[in-house]
Protein backbone atom coordinates (compact mmCIF):
# COMPACT_ATOMS: atom_id res chain seq x y z
CA UNK A 1 0.00 0.00 0.00
CA UNK A 2 2.90 2.47 1.12
CA UNK A 3 4.66 2.02 -2.45
CA UNK A 4 1.35 2.01 -4.19
CA UNK A 5 0.71 5.65 -2.77
CA UNK A 6 4.87 6.05 -3.93
CA UNK A 7 4.06 5.40 -7.72
CA UNK A 8 1.59 7.62 -7.58
CA UNK A 9 3.03 10.25 -5.77
CA UNK A 10 5.87 9.81 -8.45
CA UNK A 11 3.29 9.57 -11.09
CA UNK A 12 1.87 13.12 -10.54
CA UNK A 13 5.41 14.62 -9.73
CA UNK A 14 5.93 15.48 -12.99
CA UNK A 15 2.43 16.41 -14.27
CA UNK A 16 2.48 18.51 -11.66
CA UNK A 17 5.52 20.31 -12.80
CA UNK A 18 4.19 21.25 -15.67
CA UNK A 19 1.21 21.87 -14.65
CA UNK A 20 1.61 23.37 -11.95
CA UNK A 21 -0.88 21.96 -10.25
CA UNK A 22 0.68 22.55 -6.59
CA UNK A 23 2.60 25.60 -6.51
CA UNK A 24 4.17 24.65 -2.79
CA UNK A 25 5.72 21.46 -4.28
CA UNK A 26 7.57 23.47 -7.78
CA UNK A 27 10.82 24.63 -5.78
CA UNK A 28 12.98 26.27 -8.15
CA UNK A 29 15.22 23.60 -8.24
CA UNK A 30 12.97 21.74 -10.35
CA UNK A 31 13.59 24.01 -12.97
CA UNK A 32 17.65 23.32 -12.92
CA UNK A 33 17.79 21.48 -16.09
CA UNK A 34 15.91 19.29 -18.87
CA UNK A 35 18.33 16.43 -18.56
CA UNK A 36 17.48 15.54 -14.53
CA UNK A 37 13.70 15.35 -15.49
CA UNK A 38 14.72 13.30 -18.64
CA UNK A 39 16.88 11.16 -16.54
CA UNK A 40 13.58 10.19 -14.68
CA UNK A 41 13.27 6.80 -15.37
CA UNK A 42 17.23 5.80 -15.16
CA UNK A 43 16.72 6.85 -11.32
CA UNK A 44 13.87 5.04 -11.01
CA UNK A 45 15.18 1.73 -11.77
CA UNK A 46 18.35 2.76 -9.55
CA UNK A 47 15.98 3.44 -7.03
CA UNK A 48 13.87 0.12 -7.40
CA UNK A 49 17.07 -1.84 -7.54
CA UNK A 50 18.36 -0.26 -4.23
CA UNK A 51 14.67 -0.36 -2.06
CA UNK A 52 14.76 -3.98 -3.53
CA UNK A 53 18.09 -5.32 -2.06
CA UNK A 54 17.28 -3.75 1.44
CA UNK A 55 13.82 -4.39 1.77
CA UNK A 56 12.14 -7.22 -0.14
CA UNK A 57 8.43 -7.12 1.57
CA UNK A 58 7.30 -4.80 -1.22
CA UNK A 59 5.76 -6.94 -3.77
CA UNK A 60 5.87 -4.02 -6.23
CA UNK A 61 9.15 -2.01 -6.61
CA UNK A 62 9.16 1.41 -5.22
CA UNK A 63 10.05 3.90 -6.89
CA UNK A 64 12.75 7.32 -5.59
CA UNK A 65 10.78 9.26 -2.91
CA UNK A 66 12.70 12.48 -3.51
CA UNK A 67 11.14 14.80 -5.61
CA UNK A 68 12.69 16.06 -8.43
CA UNK A 69 15.23 18.59 -7.00
CA UNK A 70 15.28 17.75 -3.65
CA UNK A 71 18.78 18.19 -2.21
CA UNK A 72 20.30 14.26 -2.95
CA UNK A 73 18.14 14.34 -5.98
CA UNK A 74 21.31 14.38 -7.89
CA UNK A 75 23.61 12.70 -6.23
CA UNK A 76 21.58 9.63 -5.92
CA UNK A 77 21.04 9.47 -9.68
CA UNK A 78 24.16 10.93 -11.30
CA UNK A 79 27.70 10.31 -9.78
CA UNK A 80 29.60 12.30 -12.32
CA UNK A 81 28.71 15.53 -14.15
CA UNK A 82 26.73 14.61 -17.22
CA UNK A 83 28.71 15.65 -20.66
CA UNK A 84 26.39 18.33 -21.91
CA UNK A 85 25.51 17.78 -25.70
CA UNK A 86 24.38 21.57 -25.99
CA UNK A 87 27.56 23.10 -24.69
CA UNK A 88 30.13 25.44 -26.33
CA UNK A 89 32.50 23.12 -25.94
CA UNK A 90 30.84 20.05 -27.71
CA UNK A 91 30.36 22.69 -30.69
CA UNK A 92 34.11 23.29 -31.01
CA UNK A 93 35.00 19.62 -30.49
CA UNK A 94 32.47 18.91 -33.26
CA UNK A 95 33.53 21.48 -35.67
CA UNK A 96 37.49 20.69 -34.50
CA UNK A 97 36.83 16.96 -35.50
CA UNK A 98 34.47 17.09 -37.87
CA UNK A 99 36.54 19.17 -40.44
CA UNK A 100 39.80 17.82 -39.84
CA UNK A 101 38.37 14.26 -40.85
CA UNK A 102 36.58 15.95 -44.01
CA UNK A 103 40.14 17.70 -44.68
CA UNK A 104 41.65 14.64 -44.38
CA UNK A 105 39.34 12.43 -46.07
CA UNK A 106 39.09 15.01 -49.32
CA UNK A 107 42.92 15.45 -49.16
CA UNK A 108 43.60 11.19 -49.10
CA UNK A 109 40.77 10.89 -52.11
CA UNK A 110 42.09 13.12 -54.16
CA UNK A 111 45.47 11.41 -53.09
CA UNK A 112 44.32 8.28 -54.42
CA UNK A 113 42.97 9.60 -57.67
CA UNK A 114 46.19 11.20 -58.53
CA UNK A 115 47.98 7.83 -57.41
CA UNK A 116 45.22 5.55 -59.45
CA UNK A 117 45.63 7.79 -62.53
CA UNK A 118 49.68 7.88 -62.14
CA UNK A 119 49.48 4.22 -62.20
CA UNK A 120 47.32 3.69 -65.57
CA UNK A 121 49.98 6.18 -66.99
CA UNK A 122 52.38 3.84 -65.82
CA UNK A 123 50.87 0.74 -67.60
CA UNK A 124 51.69 -2.49 -67.30
CA UNK A 125 54.43 -4.28 -68.87
CA UNK A 126 55.70 -1.84 -71.30
CA UNK A 127 55.31 1.97 -70.67
CA UNK A 128 52.51 4.01 -72.49
CA UNK A 129 55.14 6.86 -72.36
CA UNK A 130 58.75 6.91 -72.36
CA UNK A 131 61.11 4.34 -72.81
CA UNK A 132 65.18 3.95 -73.80
CA UNK A 133 66.69 6.88 -75.26
CA UNK A 134 70.09 7.82 -76.10
CA UNK A 135 70.81 11.28 -76.26
CA UNK A 136 73.84 13.78 -75.79
CA UNK A 137 73.39 16.54 -73.49
CA UNK A 138 74.53 20.04 -74.39
CA UNK A 139 77.76 19.75 -72.98
CA UNK A 140 78.35 16.87 -74.76
CA UNK A 141 78.03 14.46 -72.26
CA UNK A 142 75.65 11.12 -72.84
CA UNK A 143 72.47 10.90 -71.31
CA UNK A 144 70.05 8.34 -71.14
CA UNK A 145 66.70 7.15 -69.68
CA UNK A 146 68.74 6.46 -66.74
CA UNK A 147 69.66 9.86 -65.58
CA UNK A 148 65.86 10.51 -65.03
CA UNK A 149 66.37 7.55 -61.87
CA UNK A 150 66.23 9.50 -58.92
CA UNK A 151 65.04 12.90 -59.37
CA UNK A 152 61.66 13.61 -61.19
CA UNK A 153 62.01 15.25 -63.84
CA UNK A 154 59.78 17.11 -66.56
CA UNK A 155 60.61 16.87 -70.08
CA UNK A 156 59.98 19.45 -73.33
CA UNK A 157 60.08 18.83 -76.42
CA UNK A 158 60.79 21.71 -79.15
CA UNK A 159 63.68 23.36 -81.38
CA UNK A 160 65.45 26.25 -81.12
CA UNK A 161 64.24 27.95 -84.49
CA UNK A 162 60.29 27.77 -83.06
CA UNK A 163 59.02 31.00 -83.80
CA UNK A 164 57.02 32.07 -80.52
CA UNK A 165 55.66 29.05 -78.75
CA UNK A 166 58.83 27.08 -77.62
CA UNK A 167 60.26 30.20 -76.29
CA UNK A 168 57.27 31.21 -74.22
CA UNK A 169 56.88 27.52 -73.12
CA UNK A 170 60.85 27.85 -71.97
CA UNK A 171 60.07 30.45 -70.18
CA UNK A 172 57.18 29.77 -68.44
CA UNK A 173 59.13 26.26 -67.59
CA UNK A 174 61.62 28.35 -65.34
CA UNK A 175 58.79 30.49 -63.86
CA UNK A 176 57.32 27.12 -62.85
CA UNK A 177 60.86 25.55 -61.74
CA UNK A 178 61.40 28.84 -59.35
CA UNK A 179 58.46 28.24 -57.86
CA UNK A 180 58.74 24.56 -57.46
CA UNK A 181 61.88 25.62 -55.78
CA UNK A 182 60.21 27.87 -53.45
CA UNK A 183 57.93 24.53 -52.36
CA UNK A 184 61.13 22.51 -52.01
CA UNK A 185 60.30 20.34 -55.18
CA UNK A 186 63.41 20.27 -57.17
CA UNK A 187 62.88 19.21 -60.67
CA UNK A 188 65.49 18.32 -63.59
CA UNK A 189 63.89 20.25 -66.38
CA UNK A 190 65.26 18.65 -69.50
CA UNK A 191 64.71 19.88 -73.67
CA UNK A 192 64.78 17.45 -76.11
CA UNK A 193 65.15 18.94 -79.88
CA UNK A 194 62.85 17.66 -82.62
CA UNK A 195 65.19 19.32 -84.69
CA UNK A 196 68.14 17.40 -84.68
CA UNK A 197 69.87 18.43 -87.87
CA UNK A 198 70.45 22.83 -86.93
CA UNK A 199 70.39 21.43 -83.00
CA UNK A 200 73.89 20.68 -82.27
CA UNK A 201 75.18 20.49 -78.40
CA UNK A 202 76.76 24.03 -79.20
CA UNK A 203 73.69 25.77 -80.68
CA UNK A 204 71.35 24.22 -78.03
CA UNK A 205 74.15 25.52 -75.53
CA UNK A 206 73.92 28.50 -76.77
CA UNK A 207 69.93 28.79 -77.15
CA UNK A 208 69.32 27.91 -73.24
CA UNK A 209 72.24 30.04 -72.10
CA UNK A 210 68.91 32.90 -72.24
CA UNK A 211 66.37 30.64 -70.11
CA UNK A 212 66.76 28.77 -66.89
CA UNK A 213 70.26 27.50 -65.70
CA UNK A 214 68.73 24.45 -64.83
CA UNK A 215 67.38 23.25 -68.09
CA UNK A 216 69.87 20.23 -69.74
CA UNK A 217 68.86 20.24 -73.64
CA UNK A 218 69.46 17.20 -75.31
CA UNK A 219 70.48 16.31 -79.11
CA UNK A 220 71.00 13.68 -80.98
CA UNK A 221 71.48 12.09 -84.28
CA UNK A 222 67.77 12.12 -86.61
CA UNK A 223 67.26 8.30 -85.71
CA UNK A 224 67.55 9.00 -82.26
CA UNK A 225 65.73 11.51 -81.63
CA UNK A 226 63.15 10.27 -83.81
CA UNK A 227 62.88 7.04 -81.30
CA UNK A 228 62.56 9.36 -78.21
CA UNK A 229 59.77 10.91 -79.74
CA UNK A 230 58.01 8.08 -80.93
CA UNK A 231 58.15 6.99 -77.35
CA UNK A 232 57.07 9.94 -76.17
CA UNK A 233 54.27 9.84 -78.30
CA UNK A 234 55.52 13.36 -80.06
CA UNK A 235 54.70 14.08 -83.65
CA UNK A 236 57.04 15.87 -85.61
CA UNK A 237 58.23 16.57 -88.83
CA UNK A 238 61.63 17.62 -89.55
CA UNK A 239 62.67 16.57 -92.70
CA UNK A 240 65.18 13.98 -92.64
CA UNK A 241 67.36 15.20 -95.58
CA UNK A 242 67.99 18.94 -95.62
CA UNK A 243 70.30 21.42 -97.72
CA UNK A 244 72.77 22.95 -95.44
CA UNK A 245 71.12 26.22 -94.71
CA UNK A 246 67.57 25.84 -95.21
CA UNK A 247 65.07 27.84 -93.27
CA UNK A 248 62.25 25.84 -92.19
CA UNK A 249 59.55 24.87 -89.12
CA UNK A 250 59.45 22.11 -87.20
CA UNK A 251 55.49 21.12 -86.60
CA UNK A 252 56.01 19.55 -83.06
CA UNK A 253 53.42 18.73 -80.49
CA UNK A 254 54.41 21.01 -77.89
CA UNK A 255 53.52 19.08 -74.22
CA UNK A 256 55.47 19.03 -70.97
CA UNK A 257 56.29 15.63 -69.56
CA UNK A 258 56.19 14.46 -65.91
CA UNK A 259 58.25 11.40 -65.16
CA UNK A 260 58.70 10.22 -61.52
CA UNK A 261 62.48 9.16 -60.03
CA UNK A 262 61.63 5.74 -60.98
CA UNK A 263 62.17 7.38 -64.44
CA UNK A 264 57.95 6.55 -65.40
CA UNK A 265 55.74 8.74 -66.98
CA UNK A 266 53.23 10.42 -64.70
CA UNK A 267 51.43 13.06 -66.08
CA UNK A 268 51.20 15.23 -69.04
CA UNK A 269 50.64 19.35 -69.06
CA UNK A 270 49.80 20.83 -72.32
CA UNK A 271 50.28 24.59 -73.20
CA UNK A 272 46.81 25.37 -72.03
CA UNK A 273 48.35 25.76 -68.28
CA UNK A 274 49.98 29.17 -66.63
CA UNK A 275 52.70 28.99 -64.53
CA UNK A 276 50.65 28.71 -61.33
CA UNK A 277 48.68 26.00 -62.63
CA UNK A 278 50.90 24.23 -63.97
CA UNK A 279 53.32 24.66 -60.58
CA UNK A 280 49.59 23.33 -58.37
CA UNK A 281 49.64 20.36 -60.45
CA UNK A 282 52.73 19.05 -60.40
CA UNK A 283 52.99 19.77 -56.72
CA UNK A 284 50.07 17.38 -56.26
CA UNK A 285 51.49 14.91 -58.38
CA UNK A 286 54.83 15.10 -56.24
CA UNK A 287 52.81 14.57 -53.09
CA UNK A 288 50.81 11.60 -54.55
CA UNK A 289 53.64 9.89 -55.64
CA UNK A 290 54.58 6.99 -54.09
CA UNK A 291 57.96 4.48 -54.92
CA UNK A 292 56.90 1.16 -56.83
CA UNK A 293 58.35 -0.62 -53.86
CA UNK A 294 55.23 1.11 -51.37
CA UNK A 295 52.69 0.67 -54.37
CA UNK A 296 53.05 -2.71 -54.66
CA UNK A 297 52.98 -3.75 -51.14
CA UNK A 298 49.72 -1.43 -50.99
CA UNK A 299 48.30 -3.95 -53.96
CA UNK A 300 48.92 -6.82 -52.59
CA UNK A 301 47.83 -5.83 -48.80
CA UNK A 302 44.73 -6.25 -47.77
CA UNK A 303 43.61 -2.25 -48.68
CA UNK A 304 44.50 -3.67 -52.50
CA UNK A 305 40.99 -3.32 -53.72
CA UNK A 306 41.50 0.70 -53.38
CA UNK A 307 44.18 0.44 -55.61
CA UNK A 308 42.67 -1.67 -58.97
CA UNK B 1 75.87 34.39 -99.56
CA UNK B 2 78.16 32.08 -97.48
CA UNK B 3 77.22 34.83 -94.34
CA UNK B 4 73.87 34.52 -94.91
CA UNK B 5 74.21 30.53 -94.66
CA UNK B 6 75.59 30.68 -91.27
CA UNK B 7 73.04 33.39 -89.95
CA UNK B 8 70.16 30.87 -90.95
CA UNK B 9 71.26 27.99 -89.13
CA UNK B 10 71.73 29.75 -85.85
CA UNK B 11 68.68 30.59 -83.92
CA UNK B 12 67.52 33.86 -83.17
CA UNK B 13 67.86 34.90 -79.55
CA UNK B 14 65.80 36.64 -77.05
CA UNK B 15 66.79 40.07 -78.15
CA UNK B 16 66.73 39.01 -81.69
CA UNK B 17 62.74 37.21 -80.99
CA UNK B 18 61.28 40.47 -79.51
CA UNK B 19 62.76 42.69 -82.15
CA UNK B 20 61.07 40.30 -84.29
CA UNK B 21 58.00 40.10 -82.63
CA UNK B 22 57.52 43.97 -82.20
CA UNK B 23 58.22 44.84 -86.42
CA UNK B 24 55.62 41.95 -86.65
CA UNK B 25 52.99 43.47 -84.46
CA UNK B 26 53.69 47.34 -86.18
CA UNK B 27 53.27 45.46 -89.19
CA UNK B 28 49.91 43.72 -88.29
CA UNK B 29 48.48 47.25 -86.57
CA UNK B 30 48.97 48.45 -90.24
CA UNK B 31 47.08 45.38 -91.67
CA UNK B 32 44.29 45.77 -88.92
CA UNK B 33 44.27 49.88 -90.24
CA UNK B 34 43.60 48.67 -93.76
CA UNK B 35 41.12 45.74 -92.68
CA UNK B 36 43.39 43.43 -94.15
CA UNK B 37 43.04 39.91 -92.36
CA UNK B 38 45.28 37.61 -94.77
CA UNK B 39 47.92 39.61 -96.16
CA UNK B 40 48.97 36.40 -98.31
CA UNK B 41 45.24 36.07 -100.06
CA UNK B 42 45.89 37.18 -103.56
CA UNK B 43 42.93 39.78 -103.43
CA UNK B 44 44.77 41.70 -100.37
CA UNK B 45 48.45 41.46 -101.56
CA UNK B 46 48.27 44.68 -103.77
CA UNK B 47 47.30 46.75 -100.76
CA UNK B 48 49.17 45.45 -98.38
CA UNK B 49 52.21 46.15 -100.09
CA UNK B 50 50.89 49.54 -100.95
CA UNK B 51 49.61 50.39 -97.23
CA UNK B 52 52.15 48.81 -95.02
CA UNK B 53 55.11 47.81 -97.88
CA UNK B 54 57.27 49.84 -95.34
CA UNK B 55 56.25 47.84 -92.57
CA UNK B 56 56.39 44.26 -94.70
CA UNK B 57 60.13 45.05 -95.35
CA UNK B 58 61.06 46.35 -91.91
CA UNK B 59 59.02 42.87 -90.33
CA UNK B 60 60.98 40.68 -92.98
CA UNK B 61 64.23 42.02 -91.90
CA UNK B 62 63.88 41.37 -88.39
CA UNK B 63 62.58 37.95 -88.57
CA UNK B 64 64.19 34.95 -90.18
CA UNK B 65 61.92 34.27 -93.66
CA UNK B 66 60.21 30.73 -92.27
CA UNK B 67 58.99 32.93 -89.31
CA UNK B 68 57.36 35.59 -91.15
CA UNK B 69 55.98 32.70 -93.05
CA UNK B 70 54.88 31.25 -90.30
CA UNK B 71 53.34 34.58 -88.41
CA UNK B 72 51.21 35.74 -92.20
CA UNK B 73 50.01 32.24 -92.05
CA UNK B 74 48.91 32.37 -88.34
CA UNK B 75 47.28 35.69 -88.35
CA UNK B 76 44.11 34.62 -89.93
CA UNK B 77 43.31 31.70 -87.60
CA UNK B 78 44.27 34.29 -84.42
CA UNK B 79 41.90 36.77 -85.86
CA UNK B 80 39.31 33.97 -86.07
CA UNK B 81 39.60 32.82 -82.63
CA UNK B 82 39.27 36.25 -81.70
CA UNK B 83 36.15 37.31 -82.98
CA UNK B 84 34.72 34.21 -81.71
CA UNK B 85 35.06 34.78 -78.74
CA UNK B 86 34.35 37.99 -78.62
CA UNK B 87 31.09 37.35 -80.46
CA UNK B 88 30.02 34.56 -77.92
CA UNK B 89 30.92 37.23 -75.52
CA UNK B 90 28.35 39.09 -77.04
CA UNK B 91 25.33 37.18 -77.31
CA UNK B 92 26.13 36.26 -73.45
CA UNK B 93 27.47 33.18 -73.92
CA UNK B 94 29.61 32.09 -70.90
CA UNK B 95 33.16 31.32 -71.31
CA UNK B 96 34.54 28.93 -69.28
CA UNK B 97 37.57 29.37 -67.36
CA UNK B 98 39.64 26.12 -66.47
CA UNK B 99 40.95 26.16 -63.54
CA UNK B 100 45.17 26.84 -64.04
CA UNK B 101 44.73 27.52 -67.62
CA UNK B 102 45.74 30.36 -69.77
CA UNK B 103 43.10 32.96 -70.20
Amino acid sequence: MLARSIISKRAFSSTRFFLNVNPKETKPENAKSTTEINSNPVSQQQQQQQQQTTTKKYSRRPLSSIPIGEEGYSSQTMKKKPVEFLSWQSFVLFLVVGGGLTYLFRNEKEKLKLRKEAEANRGIGKPLIGGPFNLITHDGKPFTEKDLIGKFSIIYFGFTHCPDICPDELDKLGLMLDNLKKQNIELQPIFITCDPARDTPEVIKDYLSEFHPDIIGLTGDYDEIKKCCRNYRVYFSTPRDLKPGQDYLVDHSIFFYLMDPEGEFIDVLGRNYEAEGAVEKIAKDVAAYEPREVRERKKNGSFGWLYK
Amino acid sequence: MFFAKKEESEPPKRGKREQCWASRDAYFACLDKHDIINPLDPKNVKTAKKECGSEDKQFEKDCIASWVKYFKEKRPFDIKKERMLKEAAENGQEIVQMEGYRK
